[in-house]
């Protein structure tokens, strides 16, 4: 899933480690949610999103959710 | 960065002293497991020492999923899924190896389970680990 983390993270001039810690997460979790390598559970969204101050759509592209799934179903 | 200490900051720490007792308790395992299996079948102390030898497991297994608890969401799926792998390769294998000891490959002790669950845990999580690179 993309999502805008990486932005959102430059913006307040903040490294992988300063975001992970905020979160409490590790920085190899805050690396492969910025890759999109893996999808966040919704508390962790919802941490993101409140951290951030952002609706959690307005962080994670729910448009490659819906691309992805259709991807899958079709083969 | 403030210094002041966040929940995040502070898992890391106490996941090594649990690694600390999750060996410790292995081990302790491991020695009186090894008891267990160099006394005679006969001795009466058998059954009281195997017995106890579920205590440090059950302290493995305790502390074990502590550290699961512990770790971010991250590392739990990471661990999951090494685990999966673990348990269904170490099922394939005692499935697999007696078909090979009758063709006349040497028979192995059955504690050979825990070192190659413990290992291919091992192998799990660096292979999962990599995925999310």
């Amino acid at each position: 899933m993309k999502n805008s983390l990486k932005v959102l993270r430059a913006e307040r001039d903040w490294s992988q480690a300063d975001l992970a810690e905020r979160l409490g997460v590790s920085r190899q979790t805050v690396n492969a949610l910025e890759t999109g390598k893996y999808d966040p559970s919704l508390p962790l969204a919802f941490k993101i999103a409140h951290l951030f101050d952002r609706l959690i759509e307005d962080i994670f592209d729910p448009e490659e959710i819906a691309s992805s799934e259709e991807s899958r179903r079709t083969g | 960065m403030s210094n002041s200490e966040s929940p995040g900051a502070r898992q890391f720490p106490r996941v090594g002293k649990n690694w600390i007792r999750l060996l410790s308790a292995a081990l302790l395992f491991l020695l009186v497991s090894g008891v267990a299996w160099s006394l005679a079948p006969s001795s009466r102390a058998l059954i009281p020492v195997t017995l106890l030898s579920l205590v440090p497991l059950g302290i493995v297994i305790a502390v074990f999923v502590r550290m699961l608890r512990q770790t971010d969401e991250l590392a739990r799926r990471i661990a999951s899924e090494a685990l999966v792998l673990s348990f269904v390769a170490t099922i394939a294998a005692m499935i697999v190896y007696p078909f090979l000891e009758t063709a006349g490959f040497p028979a192995i002790r059955p504690d050979i389970v825990i070192f190659l669950l413990a290992g291919l845990f091992s192998v799990g999580v660096a292979i999962f680990s990599r995925r999310y690179e």
